[in-house]
């Protein structure tokens, strides 16, 4: 759109150029004398010069001869005007012609410009549609590149994930099943042993019970015992009471006389015994 | 790991057989219970009484301690602070009695104890006293009074006073002697002397009173209610005939006693004081003699040859029947009841010994307490873990006494004299 305007305003700035430069010759033509020697006017001066006749009788030749010249002044002054004027016309069609052409071939440069900026043009446009298109190809196929390598690393992180899982949860029952089978061996091995040990420390706290003599019969009372390592006795005491204080005092001296008590060495087989021993005395 | 922890944790709490250890202990055996009392610390010699033996003697005799003797111990701590029980654990006791006597102001004597737990390592009681020089033996009773109740949860009745009957002199010449001593025999106080015999002393309910038989008129017998502390004395029976063996109720207002008013002896009741007539509770043609109180003051027990040879018999107080008690033996006489009224002691014949014999009234069971020659005259002590009685000796008998539990037997004192009828005093 601007290249337009501005190849119509170079049109029009030639047009108005020529256009001056035929007033600057007429107005040269008006104002011009002979020793104002231009190019332009040389022609018409020599065709002036051709056609004027040479005068040579008296009056009626004088006349005749003023006729003549009058006539011939008249034909030479028309025959002069006729070719100013064609000269003129010849100039102005000339030059209308050249601005013709110039505007012509301004505009024949003109299209072409026109054409070939819009040629131009076109070929960015086409080259950068082209290269948006390819780009946008380019984008594409990396996007959809991208979105397939992530796609596939995820698949890959998912199965590893899962993989992973399963590994897991198989080792958790492999070590459930071993934990439960430890725990099974170690509750047989403590049973075993609480056949063993609660029997020794039955007889070792039963001949350590000595109460007085003469508490009523029927009593009967339950003592807590902490142990700690090796047997020994942390504390004993009465829980639930027989109601005969000396009764009770004889089953708590006679946990503290059998201290320490039998108890297995290793800590999962005593661990049932650190949790505390619970004693119930009963005379009969 | 830790998950693993938890889950066997959690799957040896989940079998039940290895929760808590819960086990029973069945038999074990009665005992004495091994007592150290170490000798008082003094700086004074007038404590030349040992009263550190008084108080060991006391519990041994109860047959529910086994003093250690102080030869064995290892150091004589005064204090708590002092003690190292590891010492005395191994030595075996369970408890141990600490102390000291101090002179104090105007001739008392500061007296202060602690009963010590040897295997829980404290104090179980402790006590500080001011005592006059005459008041230390009482003293050393009282603290094995509050040693026996702390650890037995019973009292122990060692404060108390026994009264009997001596005799001494020749047969010709008899002299007899109302005496009341301290429950370990000790400072025998003579509250009633007399050329004729004497017989039967037995306590008031309120430890101020004596009743007692006596011959002293003559060739008849009278009961008579002494006030110890006084002197004051009074016949509050003299009918014809027996009057014999008297025995207070449990509330102090009446006596029973025995009376052959009625051709035979039978046990009547009268006022304590003496006033009105005598009721008769008894009526057979047989001898019935020796009445004693159930604590209750329901029943009496008494001593009757009705079924042939002597037998306890028990009686409703109001009066009716009388039932036999004792079946054990051809001879059971001379009744006591234990205060609880549970148990019943009296003379028993076995294999031609007189023995004491104890017999559980609810269970129907009897034991023989004694192994002597001749023991006879059974009297509870007033806490009832303890029997007084006399026992045979060479040339005459003494004032001893048997725990009714573990039967510690022991003469309480050397006597010269023949000692008879003991009769245990209350708290």
């Amino acid at each position: 759109m601007i290249k337009r305007e501005t190849a119509r305003d170079v049109a029009l700035s030639i047009g108005a150029h020529a256009v001056l430069f035929l007033v600057f010759t007429v107005s040269l033509r008006f104002g011009s004398s002979l020793d104002d020697a231009v190019p332009g006017t040389e022609q018409s001066m020599q065709a002036t010069a051709i056609s004027q006749p040479v005068p040579d009788q008296e009056a009626e030749r004088e006349a005749e001869a003023q006729a003549q010249r009058e006539a011939e002044e008249q034909a030479r002054r028309e025959a002069e005007e006729q070719a100013q004027r064609e000269a003129e016309e010849q100039a102005q069609r000339e030059a209308e012609e050249q601005a013709q052409r110039e505007a012509e071939e301004q505009a024949r440069r003109e299209a072409e410009e026109q054409a070939r900026r819009e040629a131009e043009e076109q070929a960015r446009r086409e080259a950068e549609e082209q290269a948006r298109r390819e780009a946008e190809e380019q984008a594409r196929r990396e996007a959809e590149e991208q979105a397939q390598r992530e796609a596939e690393e995820q698949a890959r992180r998912e199965a590893e994930e899962q993989a992973r899982r399963e590994a897991e949860e198989q080792a958790r029952r492999e070590a459930e099943e071993q934990a439960r089978r430890e725990a099974e061996a170690l509750a047989q091995r403590q049973a075993e042993a609480r056949g063993t040990y609660d029997a020794a420390i039955r007889q070792k706290i039963n001949r350590a019970w000595s109460r007085p003599p003469g508490i009523p019969e029927g009593l009967s009372a339950v003592v807590a015992v902490r142990l700690g390592p090796g047997g020994t006795v942390l504390s004993a005491e009465v829980v639930e009471s027989s109601g005969n204080a000396a009764f009770d005092r004889s089953a708590e001296r006679a946990v503290l006389r059998a201290d320490p008590l039998p108890m297995p060495d290793e800590p999962s087989l005593a661990a049932p015994y650190r949790r505390g021993v619970e004693l119930t005395f009963t005379p009969e | 790991m830790k998950k693993l922890l938890v889950l066997i944790l959690g799957l040896l709490l989940s079998v039940p057989a290895i929760g808590q250890v819960k086990l029973e202990i069945t038999g074990g055996a009665e005992a004495a219970l091994p007592i150290a009392v170490v000798p008082f610390q003094s700086e004074t010699s007038t404590s030349q009484l040992d009263f550190a033996n008084i108080i060991r003697d006391n519990l041994y005799r109860s047959g529910l301690f086994d003093p250690i003797s102080p030869d064995n111990h290892l150091g004589q701590p005064a204090r708590f602070e002092d003690v190292r029980f590891r010492n005395w654990r191994a030595l075996g006791a369970d408890t141990l009695v600490v102390g000291e006597i101090r002179p104090g102001e105007g001739g008392n004597y500061r007296v202060r104890y602690e009963l010590l737990d040897v295997y829980g390592g404290e104090r179980m009681t402790g006590q500080r006293f001011t005592v006059a020089p005459e008041g230390l033996r009482n003293l050393a009773h009282t603290i094995s009074d509050q040693i026996f109740e702390a650890v037995t949860g019973r009292p122990g009745g060692f404060n108390t006073r026994i009264a009997y009957v001596e005799e001494e002199g020749s047969v010709d010449d008899p002299t007899y002697r109302l005496t009341i001593a301290e429950a370990d025999g000790h400072r025998p106080q003579t509250i009633l002397t007399s050329s004729q015999p004497l017989m039967s002393p037995d306590w008031s309910p309120d430890g101020e009173r004596l009743a007692y038989v006596s011959f002293e008129s003559g060739r008849s017998s009278q009961v008579f209610v002494q006030d110890v502390g006084t002197g004051e004395r009074r016949s509050v029976a003299a009918f014809r005939g027996i009057n014999g063996a008297p025995a207070w109720s449990p509330d102090g207002e009446t006596l029973a006693i025995t009376l052959s008013r009625g051709g035979n002896p039978d046990i009547y009741l009268i006022a304590a004081d003496g006033s009105g007539d005598a009721r008769q509770l008894t009526d057979h043609f047989g001898i019935d003699t020796e009445p004693v109180w159930s604590p209750d003051g329901e029943h009496l027990y008494f001593t009757s040859n009705r079924g042939g040879g002597p037998q306890i018999y028990r009686i409703p107080a109001s009066g009716g029947e009388a039932e036999r008690v004792t079946f054990e033996g051809k001879y059971n006489a001379s009744p006591s009841v234990s205060a609880n009224g549970r148990l019943l002691a009296f003379t028993h014949r076995q294999d031609g010994h007189f023995r004491i014999a104890v017999q559980d009234l609810e269970e129907d069971f009897m034991r023989v307490l004694t192994d002597g020659q001749l023991d006879e005259s059974p009297s509870f002590s007033a806490s009832g873990s303890m029997i007084a009685y006399t026992r045979s000796v060479d040339d005459g008998t003494e004032l001893a006494t048997v725990s009714v539990f573990g039967r510690v037997q022991g003469g309480l004192t050397e006597f010269d004299n023949t000692v008879r009828e003991p009769d245990w005093g209350p708290l």
